[in-house]
């Protein structure tokens, strides 16, 4: 065996920075670090840096994501799933045959099917039905793909969220945004490539919904909060000034690159350039979170304030995320958790993120953005066709989790506009036609995104794990 | 005209060979001739005679010339010629040129001809396998020859090996580096000179204890290293080995394989006890417990004899918190056997990663595409966890002090400095104080005295977290029909008729089915009930207030209602129907109508309520001996009449006990137990723990069939202690390379293996094999002893050299492979806190105990859904070690996952290492590093007094000294004065801007606060070099 063959390979495979010094021609010692330092980001061959822009397997339909993340579970019967069926048989058992190795949450599998009390309308050329609860999101009806027929493993939170978000029930494995910031890097210099945003209530799976699990943690969502720093330790300490923080960085430099002079260690210069993005990060993050910016009808059109803490204001940064070349944009909305008062529920959540969702589409249409730009809308899970707590009573008129059909919806990004995709059965408790499984929506996402789903993965404990696992789809009959 | 023309190519190519054969025959030209004219068709012709017969023909041919490659011994690329089916891969009958096999013997298509590196097959030869396959290719399947199951490198017991010679043999200190020296003389390579003795101090500070050398050591060891190396190199790692701050470092890498948290995890995230086992971890590799030992008490310490001495036998119980360290869903609706499958699962997987290398968990649905573990034998492994006593949360628990794994139990009572206990018990005065704002607080004492109406529901589900059977009877109470686990909480959904909830009254009866017709389930018929709330709509709603007709004194009902687990409510008569009332604070409105009622039983050991009913109250009830104490309470004391009195010494003394309770050193810690009957296994189809495959039949615990030893028949069913035992078997080949392979990784940036995860076929393969299995058996040889192996290691030669960047090497071995150098490396997230706190002076070095909270920036609990008590620690508990920290799974600390520490949801053999802007901002401006370099600065000011200006060069060496354990340069100290000088000046400027990183202490000691806080800056800045957070 010629090992030292086997290792130069190894090594070129690897493209170490320090070939990255010589193939560029700058010796490690005289190396001119400025320039360095201004070379845009983009510009660093890839291996040098894990979140260089990389090319997917494929010419890609869309370059970034704005995943809406509906926690809590929406009920799809308020809004999407129009089922007079329901109606006929208000107030009645659910028919058993369909409980066969159902697993319910909270409430008995024998609860009485329970009928929206919302009207619902057919919308746009397309005649995609919405109801009432949904009050702008009509005026997009031909831009967007209404999935009826999702399905899931999962219907408690936390599983059901992950799942989602991960392709696995169980924590520990990379996100969705992880993945896809793994698979095309960041094309932004000054901010994160994988950003999360919050509004309402904070998330049941917690900071693995946006973790690396196993991928280096590069990759790992960047939370944004709604007050003090947007990122934590942003701000430098009080008193000092940007011109202090230049100099302090400055004789940071001197002393790190004398210690490169001196190693030769390539990731010495690595962290000298992550303090200068860091500093221009300090820059870009708070003029990023200004929306006093926006013009005063966008900020209408959003119904976005701001200063204030809201899911509006939250679509509206999304866009502006993507404007500024931020890859995945990751919110999360928990407040759909109806088990009482779905119809109430319903109503006060759609006040709170319809009219956000709408312009999000509509001003990303305007500015050419959602042409490569997927939006993503949707829960963990939907909510059972059968009530929870008494159909009579006044207080108690809920739904339980229910993983068997819910309804999401998608737009841009290659997406075929204006179609609604996928049936349920006559009281919308199983798929009755063109079911998309979870790791389907992965699937079909990541082709899109330019991606085999099959062959974007990650060796880990002696297994190529992927976001799909060992499964999924690209529906094909959603795609433009 | 392909045909022909390929034809003629062949024989041209290889007809050399035949002719010199087949002149003697005198039929050569013959041949030619027909070759040439008629091609493909006259081969046939010529050697048209009987059909081939491929046993007696062609299979000696491949047993001879690629069976060594291709046979029964190996299969290089999974090929087996004498096999039927993996010969049909590469064989298209009736097409002999299309055939793989035929085109890879004559090279063709660019692909080194086969045999590779042996002769060619002569012309007969091929053509005779041509022909058999033109033929068709009939292969008689009894002529198949199986392949027998070769052994992968890893699973072969490793043999000591003879120390390679070499030529530069005055450059070797230990085998280590002749092994290491072999393989670079054999490359032309020399290996670095030796690092210098500041490198060298810092490096081995770092490496084995984890904090850097204070600058009077640096300067000792470096003068002793200048008189004798070898003497004050050896010292020096004495020193360190015995250090208890080893047990830390070493401890901490061995808690990432626990995946050892604080919390839960998932979306509640409830705080757990495991600190004990983290003690536990500590002094295990403080005294140096050998790794057979160690091992087999993690994973069984509950299995073996009883040792006599308590401590021993309380640490082996503690020991199999190990596997206590599974994630918890306390989320409401989980389905128990899910939740503890996946707890066994996760079990299997973190045992097969820590101890074998191997990654059992691809084996969970279907046997493993790689490596030799069937499925059947993943659930025979399986087996051996499925038996535990736990179930999600309920598991077992001891009582452990504080201390007590160190062998010195702290007392209730903490030692003041002199010694003398501190007396910290309640004072009466105080005590009333507060029990009469408690009653004045308590909505049932200001409640009318009238009865209110208690009212039943109708349950819609009801269960225990351990799977345990609950049974409702006739009058709607509840009877445990069998008892799953010691601690078990029950679980009773119910419907109720109103949203509105005031109180709850939950009755206890006696039952003749309960031991001692008593009411619960302890021996006597007691039951200790620690805690009782609702579950419901997403939270728990914990009553403010509980009160009794019969209580202990060192158990009254409000223990039951009081958030701790420690205490409980038990009853002094259990063979008589008791209740317990809790009240909430206001009424609450259920708008879902669907509660939960949660009843835990943790303070003590199987002691569960057995028979018991609940009712619900929209009207909060009266309690009137509570209002009666708070009546006698206001009263002055001497007012007061006896039965007052009395009432309030009872109350009072109750008070005190519960407070012991609460305030004693001793926690519950989680602990492994095996069930009595032990849970049946079988195959879970495609890993569905709904679907268990009984038609393959009962599986009994079993080990790997890959992996030596075998386990003898021991005739009833093989336990976690058998597994141990099979573990640290000396003939089981891969623990101690696996544990080697890691700890090489420590000390020199990558394993001999790098996937020190997976020692499979998948896997890298070793860069030195020969060292690997020399380090492993000289493991065994020294009695397990982990400090033996790290005392052989840093003394060696390989280790002791300079990390340097060598252009030599950079195109020979550009990933430092070979070792021609030592590694430079960025420590771990937990090591960059404690290198700033020794730097600073500010480290608190106490070990062990429970965790702790530092300070940590605003905001980390933006995005949880349960927001986590951190109340930053006062004093020097603000200073305490990394591990020390409160580490909440759905929210880690976040200087920790910055630096790449993972959230232990499962096992993590290998931390990334990464290199990011996130990582700046916090070096730069996380408040408790801020407060650091504050400390820093401060230790400059008070080590080197003096006049500012004056000072300020010795003091910024004297930083230099504590940060980087050597002097700065002239450039160096010239930069970093130019900044002091800079900053002062900026600062002085705007006068309001120096609060943040001036303070007291300096500016007491005489300097302006700008010049504070310009000093602070110069601390912030060496703790952001790479320098700083890199071992070189």
């Amino acid at each position: 065996m010629n090992y030292r063959n086997e290792i130069k390979i190894e090594g070129r495979k690897l493209v170490t920075r320090r070939h990255f010094f010589k193939d560029c021609g700058i010796g490690i010692g005289a190396m001119a670090l400025a320039s360095l330092l201004d070379r845009d980001l983009l510009a660093a061959p890839q291996g040098t840096n894990p979140l260089a822009p990389k090319a997917p397997h494929f010419p890609a339909k869309a370059k970034r994501v704005i995943y809406l993340f509906q926690a809590g579970g929406p009920s799809q019967l308020e809004m999407f799933d129009y089922k007079p069926g329901l109606a006929k048989y208000n107030g009645k058992p659910c028919p058993p045959e369909l409980l066969k190795g159902q697993t319910l949450a909270f409430i008995k599998p024998d609860a009485a099917l329970f009928s929206t009390q919302f009207k619902f309308a057919k919308h746009g050329q397309s005649g995609a039905e919405m109801s009432e609860a949904l009050m702008h999101l009509p005026k997009v009806a031909d831009d967007i793909t209404i999935i009826k027929s999702m399905m899931t493993d999962a219907i408690n939170h936390a599983p059901a969220q992950i799942f989602m978000q991960t392709g696995s029930v169980q924590f520990g494995r990379p996100s969705f945004g992880s993945w896809v910031t793994y698979g095309l890097g960041s094309e932004s210099r000054d901010l994160p490539a994988f950003v999360v945003l919050s509004s309402a209530g904070g998330t049941s799976g917690g900071s693995s919904l946006w973790g690396s699990g196993f991928l280096p943690t590069v990759y790992q969502g960047v939370p944004f909060r709604r007050t003090g720093d947007p990122i934590l330790s942003l701000a430098n300490p009080r008193g000092v000034s940007r011109e202090m923080q230049r100099d302090s960085l400055d004789a940071l430099k001197d002393l790190n690159q004398h210690l490169l002079d001196k190693t030769g260690d390539a990731e010495i210069a690595t962290r000298i350039n992550s303090f200068e993005m860091a500093y221009r990060m300090q820059e870009s993050a708070p003029e990023l979170m200004d929306l006093s910016k926006e013009s005063k009808e966008t900020l209408a059109l959003y119904g976005a304030e701001p200063g204030k803490n809201t899911y509006a204001n939250n679509c509206l940064l999304a866009r502006r995320l993507v404007e500024r070349g931020v890859r995945f944009v990751q919110l999360y909305h928990e407040a759909w958790d109806h088990h009482g008062q779905v119809h109430k529920g319903t109503i006060a959540q759609n006040k709170e993120t319809d009219q956000a969702n709408t312009a999000l589409i509509l001003d990303l249409k305007r500015r050419g953005l959602l042409e490569d730009t997927i939006v993503i809308w949707g829960g963990e899970f939907g909510r059972t066709p059968m009530v929870q707590g008494e159909p009579d009573g006044s207080n108690a008129l809920g739904r339980d989790h229910h993983n068997k059909a819910f309804t999401m919806w998608v737009a841009g990004g290659g997406f075929k506009p204006g179609i609604t995709f996928g049936e349920t059965d006559e009281i919308g408790f199983n798929v009755a036609r063109d079911p998309v499984h979870v790791h389907d929506l992965h699937a079909t996402i990541l082709h899109l995104l330019g991606f085999d789903h099959e062959r974007l993965s990650y060796r880990f404990q002696g297994r190529d794990f992927r976001l799909t696992d060992v499964h999924g789809v690209v529906e094909n009959r959603i795609l433009a | 005209m392909f045909t022909v023309w390929w034809k003629i190519e062949f024989w041209l190519k290889h007809g050399g060979l035949f002719m010199q054969r087949k002149i003697k025959t005198g039929v050569l030209i013959v041949f030619a001739a027909m070759l040439a004219v008629f091609g493909r068709g006259v081969d046939a012709a010529w050697f048209a005679q009987e059909k081939v017969d491929f046993v007696r023909q062609v299979q000696p041919i491949f047993q001879a010339n690629c069976g060594g490659c291709h046979g029964a011994e190996k299969q290089m690329s999974q090929l087996n010629v004498l096999n039927k089916a993996s010969l049909a891969r590469v064989v298209t009958p009736g097409k002999s040129k299309e055939s793989r096999l035929v085109q890879r013997l004559l090279g063709l298509n660019g692909e080194a001809r086969m045999p590779k590196g042996g002769e060619a097959l002569s012309a007969e030869q091929l053509a005779l396998i041509e022909r058999w396959i033109n033929e068709g290719a009939d292969f008689p399947a009894a002529a198949s020859v199986e392949a027998k199951k070769s052994r992968h490198w890893s699973l072969v017991t490793p043999q000591r090996p003879a120390t390679p010679s070499v030529k530069n043999s005055s450059w070797v200190r230990n085998p280590i580096d002749a092994f290491i020296l072999a393989r670079l003389e054999r490359e032309n390579l020399k290996p670095s000179p030796q690092a210098d003795a500041r490198t060298l101090i810092r490096r081995l500070s770092l490496d084995l204890i984890g904090l850097l050398p204070q600058p009077s050591e640096v300067e000792s060891f470096v003068k002793a290293f200048g008189e004798n190396q070898d003497a004050a190199y050896n010292a020096l790692v004495e020193r360190l080995l015995a250090s208890p701050h080893y047990g830390e470092r070493w401890g901490r890498h061995w808690l990432d394989h626990a995946r050892y948290a604080d919390s839960n995890g998932y979306t509640i995230d409830g705080e757990r006890v495991m600190w004990p086992y983290r003690d536990w971890v500590i002094q295990a590799f403080n005294e140096d417990k050998p790794f057979d030992q160690f091992t087999i008490e993690q994973l069984a310490g509950d299995l073996l004899p009883t040792p006599s001495d308590p401590r021993k036998a309380k640490a082996q119980l503690v020991a199999t918190g190990f596997h206590r360290n599974t994630v918890i869903n306390e989320e409401g609706g989980v389905d128990p056997e899910q939740a503890r499958v996946e707890q066994v699962m996760d079990r299997v997987q973190t045992t097969g990663a820590v101890w074998l290398g191997l990654t059992i968990g691809c084996a969970q649905c279907h046997s493993h595409k790689f490596d030799p573990i069937s499925n059947k034998e993943y659930y025979q492994m399986f087996a051996f966890f499925n038996s535990t006593m736990d179930v999600n949360n309920q598991g077992p628990v001891v009582s452990v002090q504080r201390g007590e794994m160190f062998g010195k139990p702290e007392t209730a009572e903490p030692l003041a400095a002199t010694g003398a206990p501190v007396r910290t018990e309640l004072k009466q005065g105080e005590w009333e104080k507060q029990e009469i704002a408690r009653l004045e607080r308590n909505p049932a004492i200001s409640a009318p005295k009238k009865d209110v109406e208690w009212k039943s529901f109708d349950p819609v589900k009801f269960d225990t977290e351990a799977a345990g059977k609950l049974q409702q009877l006739e009058d709607g109470s509840f009877l445990i029909a069998s008892n799953a686990s010691v601690n078990d909480a029950y679980r009773i959904l119910v419907r109720i008729a109103s949203p509105r909830v005031a109180a709850v009254r939950l009755r206890v009866m006696p039952h003749e089915a309960l031991p001692k017709r008593g009411s619960g389930l302890a021996e006597d018929g007691s039951f200790a009930l620690s805690e009782f709330y609702i579950d419901s709509e997403g939270g728990q709603h914990r009553f403010s207030e509980a009160f009794a007709d019969d209580e202990q004194t060192a158990t009254p009902a409000r223990a039951a209602a009081d958030g701790d687990r420690r205490t409980s409510w038990a009853i002094n008569d259990t063979t008589k129907p008791r209740e317990a009332v809790f009240v909430f604070a206001k009424p609450k409105d259920f708008a879902s109508r669907q509660i939960q009622f949660i009843l835990r039983h943790e303070a003590e050991t199987n002691h569960g309520i057995g028979h018991f009913k609940i009712e619900v109250a929209t009207e909060t009830p009266h309690d009137a001996r509570g209002a009666a104490l708070l009546e006698a309470l206001k009263l002055p004391a001497g007012a007061r009449s006896l039965e007052q009195q009395r009432m309030i010494a009872a109350a009072f003394a109750s008070a005190r006990a519960v407070r012991e309770k609460q305030s004693g050193n001793a926690v519950m810690a989680m602990v492994m137990h095996d069930t009595t009957v032990p849970r049946e296994s079988y195959i879970f189809t495609r890993g569905d723990f709904t679907r268990p495959n009984k038609a393959a039949g009962l599986l009994q615990p079993d080990v790997l069939s890959a992996v030596a030893p075998t386990l003898a028949d021991i005739g009833k069913p093989r336990t976690r202690l058998d597994l141990a035992k099979w573990l640290v078997d000396p003939a089981n080949p891969l623990p101690s390379r696996v544990t080697m392979n890691r700890v090489w990784m420590r000390y020199f940036g990558r394993g001999i293996v790098e996937t020190e995860e997976d020692f499979g076929t998948q896997g890298a393969r070793p860069t030195h094999p020969e060292l690997l299995d020399w380090l492993a058996t000289e493991f065994i040889r020294q009695g397990w002893s982990l400090k033996a192996m790290h005392r052989l290691i840093v003394t060696s030669a390989t280790y002791r050299q300079a990390s340097e960047a060598r252009k030599d090497l950079s195109d020979v071995d550009p990933r430092n492979l070979l070792l021609a150098r030592q590694e430079r490396f960025r420590v771990e997230s937990e090591i960059v806190r404690d290198a700033a706190l020794s730097a600073s002076g500010l480290l608190n070095p106490r070990i062990g105990g429970p965790s702790v909270r530092p300070p940590q920036p605003e905001g980390v609990y933006a995005f949880t859904q349960n927001k986590k008590n951190w109340t930053a620690a006062n004093g020097s508990e603000r200073f305490r070690r990394a591990l020390y920290t409160h580490f909440f799974r759905s929210a880690p600390y976040p200087l920790f996952s910055t630096f790449d520490t993972p959230d232990f949801q499962s096992v993590c053999t290998r931390r990334h290492r990464s290199n990011t802007p996130l990582q700046s901002l916090t070096l730069a401006n996380d408040p408790a590093f801020l407060e650091i370099a504050q400390g820093l600065a401060a230790r400059l000011v008070r080590e080197v007094p003096g006049e500012f200006s004056a000072t300020l060069d010795a003091r910024l060496r004297q930083a230099f000294a504590l940060c980087l354990s050597r002097s700065p340069n002239a450039t160096e100290l010239a930069a970093l004065r130019g900044y002091v000088d800079r900053q002062t000046l900026s600062f002085a400027d705007r006068p309001a801007s120096t609060a943040a990183l001036a303070n007291k202490e300096m500016t007491t000691a005489g300097l302006t606060e700008a010049q504070a806080a310009a000093l602070t800056a110069a601390a912030r800045v060496l703790f952001n070099t790479d320098n700083f957070i890199t071992r070189e």
